[in-house]
């Protein structure tokens, strides 16, 4: 407040539409010098299409975008880059065969007088952008064997070596732990006292909270506002989200009874080499046990493991009492256990079927006239879950993929339900969903344990394993690094144990 | 330790695959090691060399191009017919009815016959590569759908005969020896260099790893996708063309119907040399030594006298064995 903020880059009167859908309309949106500003929305709000067409990627049907005050159209991605764009995209950012220097100088890699590559010229200086932003990466490597953490942070030092004047963050958080949003912050600051411009799109509110000077809101591709973030609350903004009031505890009253305590499963010693050891861990019928850890703490991998993904070198897998040789999927969804994976849209869903095939594909035995299925017991089954889990599909046979995200999780969900399974793995089930759906999806996981099911959670947000978990794990580098009952679990205790601090 | 052995095995098992190979071959035929059988091998290498060149550069950016073949019969057939002083029409049936070499009326001097045929390859090249990224068609179809049309272009070209009188200089192409090393290995090579480092040293050639390895990637890393996915088609057309012109030196006269099913070669050659065929991922040097590997494995069987199609069989077995090994050294690697 106490300069005149400069406007880097503003969009006036923006309006695009695709047959059917009028995905964003009249929008208007600035970006200043030294300022990050918030972009949120639930998903299909139009945030996407936003970024896509401020990046170049797609036209817009009507509007201005005015860059330092003079009118630009940006033909392709290339040429917003070329004026100052950049937009760290947060599912195809990246060339995974090539190396890290190469994905940050691709087409513009330093060349001799000759033309030719000048490949130590090109490391030097890959070198010196990833030391400004301190980050611990040999350019080398190729990109596809980093982490996804600090895949980000090669895109952050593109974003430096184009000398972007605005600079585009797509749900960063999404992909990262706690304590690399942590880093990933510092460096936003860093850029943002440089005089850049930061656009930062979130579901997370926390996030908006901390980071953002300004939040601009859209909904259903309108614009609801833009305010300073000092002069609005948590609850305001959660009502220009999401256009109602939402009781963010809602889910908190349905309790889950915890008094017999019959062990569901087992898993015992269970190691991997490399990934993850020394693994014990108990889940009780109708208890939801937490599994928190770090981005690479190995609980994705310890999930995948137990149901016969990928196969541990030691360890026993204890189901009801009885010891189970499970060396596949198919063996642990036969034997009652399943798996909601984290990455939904590769692992979880087969996006290019429809809304049916996906619910019914793990049950289609039974599904059955004799030999051949019946398509009328299908459509019945499918309908049936489509009621019950409310998912928001004009039809049964919509492709999955025109699904938002919060809908796409209840089709997992829908999945395994009607199979009858005693033991259900959620791995980070409500990862970029939008708050409402949020909600409804853990109701819906707060219900199975109700019904005695015992549901292993992961999830990399505080408030979310705190709310629903009767038990808590953290792990930290492939180990459990301490087991909390829900009463003595604290934020603190969670990030300090997942960081290996082990408190007294 | 054990680690580092594996890196070695994963970088370098290829040239491990090989050395096993001329090894064997020594060990089993004492005319291996004989200037003859050596020239030989390079000869034969050469031809189906050139073919994997364009194909490497197809597979990198994701693609496959099955018309390489027929492009080589079909560039055979225009040359001979060029020389016969014919451009487009297709010959009167009498010129093929006496033997020996007719009296050539060429069209076009020499350096410039050679340059057109090219430069149908190339066009070639450009419509299956244009057709296949204009209309989001994937390349196996359109590039199968060429190697049928240009074929049967070719045979009915000269209604399916071959058309001899090559002049000399062409079957210098073929035959020639610069300083005892034969005149196709030298092409063969020497266009590999310079196709390494269009690879390895240009941005062009970085972008066709870039496209092959995520087009939406690419673009939105700010490439335009559109030459980068064109350019590979119009390389491995040009020089399958190349390839018609040798043979048509090498064997004294145009044939439409030579080189059916090379292109398979090609493609074996190019992924035992380590190429992914999911693009992205792979190298000249590779495809160089793939090809080395797939010629030793014929010429060996060769000269034990091993007949074509047991050949045959035991071919397809040592490929698969060989990708095998290779994909085994290449995960050790990644644990």
């Amino acid at each position: 407040m106490n300069q005149q903020a400069t406007t880097l880059l503003e969009v006036r009167n923006i309006t695009k539409s695709y047959p059917g859908v009028l995905a964003l309309d009249n929008v208007d949106f600035q970006v200043n010098a030294g300022e990050v500003h918030c972009l949120a929305g639930e998903n299909g709000a139009g945030k996407s299409t936003l970024i896509e067409i401020i990046g170049g990627s797609y036209s817009k049907d009507s509007g201005k975008i005015l860059l330092h005050g003079k009118e630009v159209e940006f033909m392709s991605p290339r040429h917003a880059q070329e004026l100052g764009i950049a937009v760290l995209h947060q599912e195809i950012p990246i060339l995974p065969h090539l190396s890290v220097a190469e994905n940050i100088f691709l087409s513009r890699q330093p060349v001799s007088k000759t033309r030719f590559i000048r490949y130590s010229e090109m490391y030097r200086q890959a070198r010196r952008l990833l030391d400004t932003i301190q980050a611990d990466i040999d350019p080398h490597t190729l990109l596809g064997d980093l982490p996804i953490s600090k895949q980000q942070l090669v895109s952050v030092a593109k974003a430096l070596s184009l000398e972007a004047r605005v600079i585009i963050f797509d749900e960063p958080s999404a992909v990262l732990s706690s304590a690399e949003l942590k880093r990933l912050f510092d460096i936003i600051k860093s850029l943002k006292k440089e005089g850049r411009g930061i656009v930062y799109i979130s579901h997370r509110l926390e996030e908006i909270f901390e980071i953002g000077d300004r939040v601009t809101v859209l909904r259903n591709g309108k614009l609801v506002g833009t305010e300073a973030i000092e002069k609005i609350d948590r609850g305001t903004l959660i009502k220009m989200l999401v256009g109602r009031q939402i009781d963010e505890s809602a889910g908190a009253s349905i309790k889950v009874a915890q008094t017999k305590q019959v062990p569901a499963l087992e898993v015992r010693g269970l190691r991997r080499e490399g990934v993850f050891e020394d693994i014990n861990l108990t889940v009780y019928r109708g208890e939801i046990l937490g599994i928190y850890g770090l981005v690479g703490s190995g609980r994705t991998e310890l999930a995948r493991a137990i149901i016969g993904a990928d196969r541990p070198d030691t360890g026993e897998i204890i189901l009801e009492g009885e010891k189970m040789r499970i060396s596949s999927p198919r063996d642990a969804i036969r034997n009652g256990i399943c798996l909601s994976p984290e990455d939904r849209k590769s692992q979880g869903l087969f996006l290019e079927k429809s809304v049916q095939e996906n619910i019914c594909l793990p049950s289609l035995k039974s599904l059955r006239n004799m030999l051949f299925l019946s398509y009328s017991k299908i459509a019945k089954y499918a309908s049936a879950f489509v009621t019950r889990l409310r998912i928001a599909t004009p039809h049964l046979d919509q492709y999955v993929k025109y699904l938002s995200g919060g809908n796409q999780q209840k089709v997992v969900l829908a999945k395994w339900l009607g199979m009858d399974l005693k033991v259900f793995i959620f791995d980070e089930p409500t990862r970029g969903i939008d708050v409402g759906a949020k909600e409804e999806i853990r109701i819906l996981i707060k219900k199975l344990a109700q019904e005695g099911k015992a549901i292993v959670m992961i999830s990399s947000e505080i408030p979310e394993i705190l709310n629903l978990s009767n038990r808590i794990a953290v792990m930290h580098e492939g180990r459990i690094e301490g087991l909390l009952q829900r009463e003595e679990a604290t934020r603190e205790k969670l990030m300090a144990y997942s960081m290996g601090a082990k408190a007294q | 330790m054990k680690l580092k052995a594996n890196h070695v095995l994963a970088d370098y098992g290829l040239y491990l695959i090989l050395l096993v190979l001329i090894v064997i071959s020594v060990i089993l035929s004492p005319l291996f090691f004989s200037y003859n059988n050596i020239a030989n091998l390079l000869t034969q290498s050469s031809f189906s060399g050139l073919l994997a060149i364009g194909m490497t550069f197809v597979i990198l950016m994701g693609g496959i191009d099955l018309s390489v073949g027929s492009v080589v019969g079909f560039a055979s057939i225009l040359y001979a017919t060029i020389l016969h002083g014919s451009f487009f029409t297709f010959m009167p049936e009498e010129i093929f009815i006496y033997s020996g070499a007719p009296k050539l009326t060429p069209i076009l001097p020499l350096p410039f016959d050679v340059l057109f045929v090219l430069l149908v390859g190339a066009f070639i090249g450009l419509i299956s590569g244009f057709i296949s990224y204009r209309f989001r068609i994937h390349s196996f179809i359109v590039t199968l759908c060429f190697m049928i049309f240009i074929r049967g272009l070719a045979v009915s070209y000269t209604h399916g005969q071959p058309l001899f009188g090559i002049p000399d200089p062409i079957s210098f192409l073929a035959y020639g020896l610069v300083a005892k090393v034969p005149m196709p290995t030298i092409i063969w090579l020497g266009i590999s260099l310079l196709c390494f480092l269009l690879l390895k040293f240009s941005r062009f050639g970085r972008g066709i790893y870039a496209v092959g390895g995520g087009e939406e990637a690419a673009r939105l890393s700010g490439l335009e996708p559109a030459k980068y996915r064109i350019f590979p088609y119009i390389a491995s057309a040009s020089l399958a063309a190349l390839v018609g012109i040798m043979m048509s030196g090498r064997m004294g006269c145009g044939d439409p119907k030579i080189a059916q099913g090379w292109e398979l070669d090609a493609i074996a050659a190019v992924v035992i040399g380590g190429t992914s065929l999911s693009g992205g991922k792979g190298s000249i040097g590779g495809t160089v030594v793939g090809v080395l590997i797939l010629g030793l494995i014929i010429n060996i069987m060769n000269l034990l006298e091993i007949e074509a199609y047991p050949q045959q069989m035991a071919k397809g077995i040592i490929i698969v064995a060989a990708l095998a090994l290779h994909a085994l050294f290449s995960r050790r690697r990644k644990r």
